[in-house]
């Protein structure tokens, strides 16, 4: 069996069980709204100051909700201790890493695709720019928060402690995907010349680039028995 | 799976006993005296920035053993994966730790430098912000030891968390550096050419510091042989109960 | 640019925590040794006596 086809095979299972349900989906979407409407009450959202640091917020959410989501998937093997079950497969094990980086990707997408109309609503934000540049700068920020993620999950999931650990540890090997996702962003519905905002896709192109060739190669040295 | 031998000398075959490790204590002392003189009463004051441009000597000397600290983590945690040696989870560790020591000094010697020389005990000034980062992560490093229960997976998680982390950092540096040109911050550490003499202190300074990092980690070191024979002896101690 | 007096303190202070922070950890590591060593030796003593026997 292909390469390919294990980690869509992988992917594939982890999507399907979480459109069945839909529950870490909708509780991601939830928190990351939450996390908006704490923001609104604490910085009142009329206020011209606050669509200045729009991009900004949506990226607090989205990433605090990626975390929930994070949590989770490697939380769903633990139980019935799955993940030996995983293992024992015939699969190479970076199969099983790139299988459940898309999914997570897929799902954090699926979030920030439905949350983002809802943000620019609530913050009567009118982004200018173009949306594929949007999109594509969103793509690969949460590409690069998933590859690392997606790493460092499956690292916690093993020890105590595992759904604390894993914010500590991953946020600040992230922050790069911070900035550059906010300054894109900003810089891309902030309507400013592409020469402005280029150096941000390029970090963020690199750090993907890096974060998921790094875990690929480390991978099977978090699933040695 | 990895042998687990009991952490030996940081490098193959050197492995220093109380006379060695007194050496470097002296070594390492007299040097720091010597750099303390020259800090005080050789250096002049620095002609634009005054008397507490003086903290600088050894604020950036902490800086450079965090950052020598953290290669070693980085090598050592290469080391591990592929020989899969306790020795080199040994070494990870006790260099983290002085790592986590040295780059705490940064951070709170530059915000003293900054609260006196503009009022400021925080400026967002990249090579601060990316300290605060690096601490983060070896913090991070140190929780994921701790957060571990067997000894095997714990050193083998800590080691791919070493590697992860040290490459993060260029990255970090980098990004910190252009969000700040973009919102730039009048106050940075802008070292103008220093005098010969101020370059003299430094470099003293730096060889100090080295030699302080040395004696900490082999001090340091010691802890992790002692644990491995406690735990050695230990399971002789219940074998022969059988 | 701020003046000496004003200064002072605060690069006595500096000065201070660094001594007073690499100083404690060193102390910290002996204090840490010392206790193993008394380990080491209990688990050597309860060796010999098992031998002994």
């Amino acid at each position: 069996m292909s390469f390919l086809r294990k980690v869509g095979l992988i992917a594939w299972k982890d999507l399907r069980a979480e459109f069945r349900t839909k529950e870490m989906i909708s509780a991601m979407l939830i928190f990351a709204l939450l996390v908006i409407a704490i923001f609104a009450f604490a910085f009142d959202p009329t206020r011209d100051e606050v669509r200045v640091i729009f991009a900004g917020l949506i990226w607090v959410a989205f990433f605090f909700a990626g975390i929930l989501g994070l949590n989770r998937s490697f939380a769903g093997e633990r139980i019935n201790d799955a993940i030996h079950g995983l293992m024992l497969s015939p699969v190479d094990r970076s199969a099983i890493y790139f299988g459940k980086l898309l999914g997570t990707w897929v799902f954090m997408t699926i979030v920030e695709i439905v949350a983002l109309p809802i943000f620019i609503v609530m913050f009567n934000y009118t982004p200018a720019g173009s949306w594929l540049l949007a999109g594509t700068a969103i793509l690969l920020a949460t590409l690069g928060f998933v590859a690392v993620g997606t790493f460092l999950a499956a690292l916690t999931a093993n020890t105590k402690a595992s759904e604390v650990l894993l914010p500590v540890i991953l946020f600040p090997v992230v922050i790069p995907v911070v900035i550059a996702a906010v300054e894109a962003t900003r810089g891309v519905f902030g309507g400013l010349p592409p020469a402005d905002f280029v150096t941000w896709f390029k970090v963020l192109g690199v750090y993907d680039a890096v974060f998921v060739a790094v875990p690929f190669l480390l991978f099977e040295y978090l699933l040695e028995v | 799976m990895p042998q687990e031998k009991p952490a030996v000398g940081p490098v193959p075959g050197l492995r220093p006993g109380r006379g060695g490790l007194n050496s470097i204590a002296v070594i390492t002392f007299v040097l720091i005296a010597v750099a303390q003189y020259l800090i005080f009463m050789y250096v002049p004051d620095d002609a634009t920035l005054g008397l507490i441009q003086r903290i600088f000597y050894f604020h950036v000397a902490s800086a450079w053993n965090a950052l020598l600290a953290f290669s070693v983590v980085f090598a050592a945690s290469i080391l591990y994966l592929s020989k899969g040696e306790r020795r080199y989870d040994a070494l990870a560790l006790s260099s983290a730790e002085i790592g986590v020591l040295f780059t705490t000094l940064v951070l709170i010697t530059g915000p003293i430098w900054g609260k006196v020389s503009w009022n400021q005990w925080w400026t967002w000034d990249p090579r601060l912000t990316t300290t605060l980062i690096l601490w983060f992560i070896y913090v991070a490093y140190l929780l994921i030891r701790l957060a571990a229960d067997e000894p095997e997976k714990r050193a083998r998680y800590a080691a791919v968390f070493g590697i992860i982390g040290f490459i993060d950092v260029p990255i970090v540096f980098f990004s910190i550096r252009w969000w700040r040109t973009i919102h730039p911050v009048v106050i940075t550490w802008q070292g103008a050419a220093m005098e010969k003499s101020m370059l003299q202190t430094m470099i003293v300074s730096f060889i100090a510091f080295s030699f302080l990092f040395v004696y900490l980690l082999i001090h340091r070191l010691r802890i992790e042989a002692m644990q491995d024979e406690v735990a050695q002896l230990k399971e002789r101690l219940q074998g022969s109960r059988g | 640019m701020p003046s000496a007096e004003k200064a002072l303190p605060f690069l006595f202070a500096a000065y201070t925590i660094i001594w007073v922070v690499v100083f404690g950890y060193t102390l910290s590591i002996g204090a840490r040794q010392r206790k193993l060593a008394q380990d080491l030796d209990l688990i050597k003593r309860a060796i010999e006596k098992r031998a002994a026997r």
